[in-house]
């Protein structure tokens, strides 16, 4: 299926907005989106989102025989997939250019660059070693794949533990789990890419979202480790227009500092979760289930609304803070409702949003008598107490907001 | 499971409303609806509505634009062949919009027209066996408020239902951001919002209103047009710092 | 290592006898086919690559009709690597379809797109196959000097001449010394000290046409190799732009030498006239 057409209104606007420094969703130039980092049930999976871009990586291994130029080395290999379940114009079949370029990419900063030990995944030299492979799926393109490609591997790979293996001279025995502790890899450096687009104005964006990489001129993206060392750079003109100036320099300094955060943020997720597998404690990981949130009306509000003000989210957090704290002091006077909070939250959406194309609304369940019960008792108490709640918040992540709802319809009628 | 009006309906659900009906009366079936004999089944996900005398529908989120005649769509241009554009819709198929479907438009004087402009246009052929036909001109030849929208704004999608709710007229949206704001915007049924206000910030936060529109009921609108005019200012301010 | 104990020895010169700024020599032959648009042969040292040009010409094949993109012409680059091509003697399993020569295919069509007046080719495709029939070094360059050669053969309008050219950085504790000409980077580096554990930058400029100042307009950059500290990218930067400056000089004369030849004939016959 052919892509939608960029329209040139789309183009005007976003590059008059990039000129005035205003993008968007909010950011402001140099401002990347923000990361989370989930991780599988098993060793080296992981789920990466930057912004609204989702991506897989899943590191596995096997036992091969070494390529005959390097017999007492490690193979890795980088594969990355596209299908079309992330945006439409990718092609299921034969391998697009930006799959190509993506795992050009992601070998280049990896394997060139001798980021891992491949001499420690050697179990007999010539004839086995460890052939580790990591599998890059793109879940949901929202633009600047290859960062996020660059961060699952790099989280992958971190993450990933190797069985251990015990040789006898000819015969190898591969250990499960559960006879000896596997053993994770020998990373020598930390390397992540980072991408930058260049607009016909000349200013230039970091973290590109799917629409600024279509009108952007120039393209660039550097692989930078914690050290700040260039693992891998790919420059590229899009389109003709003549006046880009040195972008590369320009943004370098730059790149490099946020790439040793990001370094910093992608480490101490690996490490949180190691640490909690090995002490059998899953209370507080990331995990996979943990990325798809409680089902509220409102949940999913700040992420699905892409354009945004740059102090929007700001007013928002203000906003709710105050009512966080009225709503503590209320829930302090009025302990009754405690219990019938969980579901009965979900009973004011249906008198007020349905119909009104609220999602996630749809899987309520139906409450019993006594839950609504108690929400009237909350009603009754606060309207003693306040009446002045103007109306339900937006960002309502918290129960206590959604109560709101109902009072302020009970105050209507 | 049997289902009445108000209610949440799954797929395959009965509507115990019309079943019962006795009287003689017609009953039509709107979206999401389909009879089988004597029961009246659902085939889509979403709440059940009925409009007097006896209009059933189910009003569902949905983000896949099917046309339908007579609804007014933001289209882009795709190509310019012979003496029809072909216009993407967002529907299963190009829509064409013929040169002479313009206001003062002649065999000689034809609308300036670029690949990649917007249109704002109604439908005036949607059969599931035909392409859907535009026209940006009323049965007087007169424009109205179609035509080219003017490359200056911000071109948005959003799904089907937002734009729905926003288009009703019991919808305060447009006319509480009115009394802070002046903005243009075209709203087309298939999804796709064209917004222009004066500066870019402007835009932005009319675009944010509208797309928070979604999430919020009828009576957080106000709240929401306040909590934008707020924003902006603070945005505003925080420039010319 | 033996080339790094090469390089301490010969004081200050590479293994093959060069200085840090020297290029290899450059031979070029335009014109070099009778059934192409445009052609060219480009030797640089022992790299040798054979770039034919096609078109314009009506899209043809799904390049041609997966692209949305009606109002400007389409470039088709197809880059391959001859199986005998490679310097060390192993044989390559296929010319082309492996990753690397994709990339390079893509990247060279981006070093074209940026050079040709495509807006003036609405609907049509331009074709360029690039064979290379020796690989020694700085490979992906060559074949840019030499397409950008072809197309010029072809008469396909282009706004600039794109110039590849390489430097390499060779990482060796006994070159630290920063005085040292060979430890900033060598240009245009062959196989062996591409092999080196070092960086390879390579970098498709535009140089600016006056030839007194060494700049240029970056279009496509990558980097190779191992890893580099960001201190010394500025160095390896002005380095490149010199080199590519510098091959464009050579190129220049080349091609201005060889249309004198062309127009010679035509033109006594308008004089005989």
């Amino acid at each position: 299926m052919k892509e939608v057409l960029l329209t040139n209104c789309e183009k005007n606007f976003v590059n008059k907005s990039v000129e005035q420094g205003t993008r968007l969703d909010g950011r402001s130039l140099l401002e990347a989106r923000n990361v989370k980092i989930y991780f599988a049930s098993n060793w080296g999976s992981c789920m990466v989102l930057l912004g609204q871009t989702r991506v897989v990586a899943q590191v596995t291994c096997d036992i091969q025989q070494p390529k005959t130029s390097r017999p007492n080395e490690g193979m890795l290999h980088i594969n990355v997939e596209l299908n079309p379940m992330a945006a439409q114009h990718f092609d299921s079949g034969r391998q697009s250019e930006i799959s190509i370029l993506i795992s050009r990419q992601l070998e280049k900063c990896y394997q060139d660059s001798k980021c891992i030990d491949l001499e420690s995944l050697c179990i007999i030299a010539d004839k086995k070693v460890w052939n580790l492979r990591v599998d890059i799926n793109v879940i949901n393109h929202d633009g600047n794949l290859i960062d996020c490609a660059s961060i699952a591997t790099l989280a992958a790979l971190s993450h990933f533990h190797r069985p251990d293996v015990t040789s006898n001279g000819e015969d190898i025995i591969v250990h499960p789990f559960s006879e000896k502790d596997p053993l994770p890899l020998t990373l020598y450096h930390y390397p992540v890419c980072v991408s930058f687009i260049t607009f016909e104005s000349g200013s230039t964006v970091m973290d590109p979202t799917y629409l600024e990489e279509r009108v952007g001129v120039a393209q660039l993206t550097l692989g930078i480790n914690s050290y700040r060392e260039l693992c891998s750079l790919h420059f590229n003109y899009l389109t003709k227009t003549m006046t880009v100036e040195d972008v590369i320099s320009a943004v370098s300094s730059y790149a490099t500092n946020y790439a040793v955060q990001l370094v910093q943020q992608i480490k101490e997720a690996v490490n949180y979760d190691v640490e909690a597998r090995y002490k059998k404690d899953d209370r507080n990981t990331n995990r996979f289930k943990e990325c798809i949130m409680t089902k509220k009306l409102t949940t999913m509000n700040s992420e699905c609304i892409s354009i945004k003000l740059r102090k929007w989210s700001e007013i928002e957090n203000i906003e709710s803070d105050v009512d966080m704290e009225k709503k503590k002091e209320e829930t302090e006077n009025c302990t009754i409702i405690k219990p019938g909070i969980g579901s009965a939250e979900l009973i004011p959406n249906t008198n007020i949003s349905f119909g009104e194309g609220g999602p996630n609304t749809w899987n309520m369940s139906e409450s019993s008598e006594e839950e609504i019960s108690d929400i009237e008792i909350t009603t009754v108490i606060k309207k003693e107490e306040n009446k002045t709640i103007e109306n339900i918040e937006l960002n309502g992540d918290s129960e206590e907001e959604n109560i709101e709802i109902l009072e302020t319809k009970d105050l209507m009628q | 499971m049997e289902v009445s009006v108000g209610d949440v309906v799954m797929p395959g659900d009965t509507v115990k409303d019309i079943t019962t009906i006795t009287k003689k009366e017609t009953i039509i079936l709107g979206p999401g609806l389909r009879r089988e004999a004597d029961t009246v089944y659902a085939y889509k996900a979403g709440v059940l509505k009925k409009t007097e005398p006896a209009v059933y529908y189910v009003d569902s989120y949905q983000k896949r634009y099917v046309p339908n005649r007579g609804e007014h769509v933001v289209g882009i241009v795709t190509q310019k062949g012979g003496d029809i554009f072909k216009v993407d819709i967002g529907a299963s198929e190009q829509a064409s919009l013929s040169y002479l479907a313009f206001e003062g438009a002649t065999k000689k004087n034809r609308p300036d027209i670029q690949v990649g402009d917007l249109v704002f246009a109604k439908l005036l052929v949607a059969s599931k066996d035909m392409e859907p036909e535009l026209v940006c001109v009323d049965s007087h030849g007169k424009e109205k408020k179609l035509g080219i929208l003017s490359s200056e704004g911000m071109l948005f999608s959003c799904s089907l239902s937002l734009i729905r709710k926003i288009l009703n007229h019991n919808s305060p949206l447009f006319n509480m951001l009115a009394h802070s704001q002046a903005f243009e915007v075209a709203a087309g049924m298939n999804g796709r919002v064209w917004v222009k206000a004066r500066t870019i910030q402007e835009t932005i936060a009319i675009a944010t209103a509208i797309l928070a529109a979604e999430y919020a009921p009828l009576s957080g609108i106000k709240k929401l047009c306040s909590d934008i005019e707020k924003t902006l200012l603070l945005t505003q301010s925080g420039n010319v710092d | 290592m033996i080339e790094v104990e090469n390089i301490e020895d010969q004081n200050g010169l590479r293994p093959d006898g060069r200085r840090a700024l020297e290029l290899r020599q450059i031979r070029v032959k335009m014109g070099v086919f009778g059934q192409a648009d445009g052609s060219a042969y480009i030797e640089q040292g022992n790299t040798k690559i054979l770039v034919t040009v096609y078109g314009p010409h009506q899209p043809r094949g799904s390049t041609g009709r997966s692209t949305s993109n009606i109002t400007k012409g389409i470039v088709n680059c197809q880059y391959s690597m001859a199986v005998f091509s490679l310097s060390s003697g192993e044989r390559k399993r296929k010319p082309r379809g492996d990753r690397k020569s994709q990339e390079r295919s893509l990247q060279l069509k981006h070093a074209m797109e940026a050079i040709i007046h495509l807006e003036i080719y609405p609907r049509s495709q331009i074709d360029i196959y690039v064979e290379a029939l020796q690989v020694d070094g700085s490979e992906y360059c060559a074949s840019v000097n030499a397409a950008t050669l072809a197309l010029i053969d072809a008469g396909i309008p282009i706004k600039n001449y794109a110039i590849g050219c390489t430097v390499t950085l060779i990482n060796n504790p006994s070159l630290e010394d920063e005085d040292n000409a060979l430890g900033k980077g060598v240009l245009d580096a062959n196989y062996v000290e591409e092999c080196t554990p070092g960086v390879t930058l390579s970098v498709v400029a535009l140089p600016n046409n006056d030839s007194t100042s060494k700049d240029g307009l970056i279009v496509v950059a990558q980097g190779a190799g191992q890893r580099l500290h960001l201190s010394q990218f500025e160095s390896l930067k002005a380095r490149v732009l010199y080199g590519c400056q510098d091959i464009r000089t050579i190129l220049d004369y080349a091609v201005r030498e060889y249309l004198t030849e062309q127009s010679l004939p035509s033109l006594f016959h308008v004089a005989l006239n």
